[in-house]
């Protein structure tokens, strides 16, 4: 099975050089653990080696979003100018920053518990990602902010949006801040992928669960001026 | 009965010519496909009349923002200034916003909610109410009270002669709710995707009219923005003779259009590969692939022909001659089952053949229409070429075609 890098110095060689393609995984922990800079990284490896994405955004506008990004020396202009790139922002207008909430060819605003209009936000964008390439990456950067959603409604959207990843040969990266929803909701979300990788915070990752990879694996990591860094 | 147009020509005809007054229409699309468009064009189609939105899905003001990308912004920005439009916020108080809309609702405050709708049908009377979506509804109060509400509401409108447009995202609810759902409802459109790798296209069908005879028929379409939903047709042939006028036919009938042309015996242009060109028209999209005349180009015409839904025949009326050509280059196109449109080209060029007589020489079936078309009255003649066409008679051809195809 080909397998897609995290571009996590120290994290690929232990897991055979990446996720499985066209995987499921969730990177959870407790807020600050390192959740969006381990997703930007995994992104943005996937740029370079011209791997179009789409990157939802829950937890802040996109604005702050790209000055994290750019704070890691990560530059996403160039791959957006080449139409590799989209970007669901799930919390400007949710927040009230209505007026900064402006769609675009490569941005598309709209409310986390609205889950029609993020599915259709999210056809459009693997439809206009996908065009002439075969592997593609999608960040759903978090579902804490969907937790507030009947369960139900979270589960039947969360099922359907992980069979058009698949269908479309994504590699999909979800995060979820640990401790925000009930323990049935985390239970649910885990059963829902296909691996698991928990940041402490504290400096210890676990790889939980990964296909084809033996497990749990534990490493130690810290957070850089460039990102990540395991081991 | 009155009836009402949905704005969309071909829903209009398999509705048998529109919504009769009083009747709902629950509009179920698959999870990802855009349903909002269609919703907006029902209430475009009436704004003249009274009507309302009621909103869960989205903030109002960015609704009215998507409205203005679909080209409708100020005929809606009139109605709402004339208060014959308003929205129902069912969202703001939701977020903690403020709202400036006419009403506001939580619809987890069933009562409230009910009061407001029935309240707002009333006021709407003989207008048209689009709930945009009942999904939100289904999930917020549950499935048996969601559809006892919009029992309640589809009785009211009824009596106030009131059409209420119902979107609604099609989850995975058990299969009696479906059935208890189409019970309540006069009739259901259903929009779905076509999906291979990602949905690369989508299409319509009406699924029920408890009013007429419904006939399942997929009707493939594209959202334009502006312009909202068209019908698309995925390709209309345009063929014909050498030197017939289908490259001028093709740019006077596309939006946008390219054609390979090479310069015949020093002379003047002729297609030497293809023309292709693209027409957004009325409420329909089609993409339009025009053959080269000349016959050692036939071993084009059958790819170029294949997977066509209808083909335009021009032929030039002043040359009779080349006219068993025409029908030659049909059968070698493999579409003579296809409908059929003879654009009978050059009808300002002295001697030309009127359309009976040219029905007569190419003996035509009565099914097959001949269309006369002529040179625009600004048109630079002999020289000015690809020649422009009388818009009026190319696309008076363009609408037998769409008639012939959807009849």
């Amino acid at each position: 099975m080909a397998r897609i890098k995290t571009g996590i110095p120290g994290l690929d060689e232990k897991i055979n050089d990446g996720f499985p393609e066209n995987s499921v995984i969730m990177v959870y922990g407790p807020p600050k653990c390192g959740k969006t800079i381990f997703s930007t990284q995994f992104f943005h490896t996937g740029l370079q080696q011209e791997e179009p994405g789409i990157y939802a955004i829950t937890g802040m506008p996109l604005t702050q979003l790209k000055n994290m990004m750019r704070e890691l020396d990560i530059s996403p202009t160039q791959y957006e100018e080449k139409g590799f790139v989209f970007y669901i922002d799930l919390f400007s207008v949710q927040s009230g920053h209505v007026e900064d909430a402006v769609d675009t060819e490569i941005v598309r605003n709209v409310l986390p518990h609205e889950m029609t209009e993020f599915m259709i936000a999210f056809s459009d964008a693997l439809k206009k990602i996908c065009q002439n390439v075969m592997r593609v990456r999608v960040v759903l950067d978090g579902l804490t902010e969907f937790v507030e959603i009947n369960p139900e409604v979270l589960k039947r959207a969360i099922k359907i949006l992980i069979a058009r990843n698949k269908h479309a040969c994504a590699t999909t990266l979800l995060t979820y801040t640990e401790g925000t929803a009930d323990p049935r909701t985390e239970t649910l979300f885990k059963s829902m992928v296909d691996g698991s990788i928990h940041l402490d915070g504290k400096g210890k990752l676990v790889v939980e669960s990964m296909p084809m990879t033996p497990c749990p694996i534990e490493m130690k990591y810290r957070i850089t001026e460039k990102g990540i860094v395991v081991g | 009965m009155k009836l009402k147009s949905t704005g969309i020509e071909i829903l209009d005809k398999l509705l048998d010519q529109g919504l009769p007054s009083g009747k709902s229409m629950l509009l179920c699309t698959t999870p990802g496909i855009p349903n909002d468009v269609i919703g907006y064009q029902c209430l475009l189609a009436g704004i003249d009349e009274k009507s309302f939105c009621f909103i869960s899905t989205t903030l109002p003001h960015l609704a009215r923002r998507s409205i203005e990308k679909y080209g409708w912004g100020e005929k809606f920005g009139a109605a709402e200034k004339a208060g014959s439009f308003f929205f129902i916020d069912a969202i703001s108080a939701t977020l903690g916003m403020p709202t400036k809309e006419r009403y506001e609702v939580e619809i987890s405050d069933v009562e409230k909610m009910d009061e407001v709708l029935s309240n707002s049908i009333k006021e709407i009377e003989g207008g048209i109410g689009l709930i945009n979506s009942f999904s939100t509804i289904v999930d917020e109060v549950g499935a048996d009270e969601a559809l006892k509400l919009a029992e309640k509401w589809n009785k009211v409108a009824e009596e106030m002669s009131v059409n209420l447009v119902y979107l609604f995202t099609a989850w995975e609810y058990p299969d009696d709710f479906y059935q208890k759902l189409d019970g309540i409802m006069n009739s259901v459109v259903k929009v779905a995707g076509i999906e291979r790798r990602v949905i690369t296209g989508q299409y319509f069908s009406v699924l029920k009219a408890d009013w007429t005879k419904v006939e399942e028929r997929p009707i493939l379409c594209t959202i334009l923005r502006p312009g909202g939903l068209m019908v698309y047709i995925p390709k209309l042939l345009i063929t014909g003779p050498y030197n017939a006028g289908k490259t001028s036919f093709m740019h006077s009938l596309a939006t946008k259009s390219v054609s390979v042309d090479r310069k015949a015996l020093e002379k003047f242009p002729t297609t030497v590969a293809l023309d292709i060109g693209h027409i957004d028209y009325k409420t329909f999209s089609a993409d339009l692939f025009g053959t080269p005349g000349q016959e050692r180009f036939d071993l084009l015409l059958k790819p170029l022909g294949g997977e066509a839904v209808g083909v335009f025949v021009v032929v030039d009326s002043t040359d009779p001659k080349t006219f068993p050509r025409a029908k030659e280059m049909v059968q070698k196109c493999y579409v003579e089952s296809l409908p059929e449109v003879i654009v009978a080209n050059k009808q300002n060029l002295e001697g030309a053949l009127k359309p009976e007589e040219i029905r007569e020489k190419m003996a035509l079936g009565n099914d097959v229409l001949v269309v006369p078309v002529r040179a625009a009255p600004d048109a630079k003649l002999p020289t000015e070429d690809p020649c422009p066409l009388d818009k009026g008679d190319v696309y008076k051809a363009m609408d037998v075609m769409l008639a012939q195809i959807y009849g």
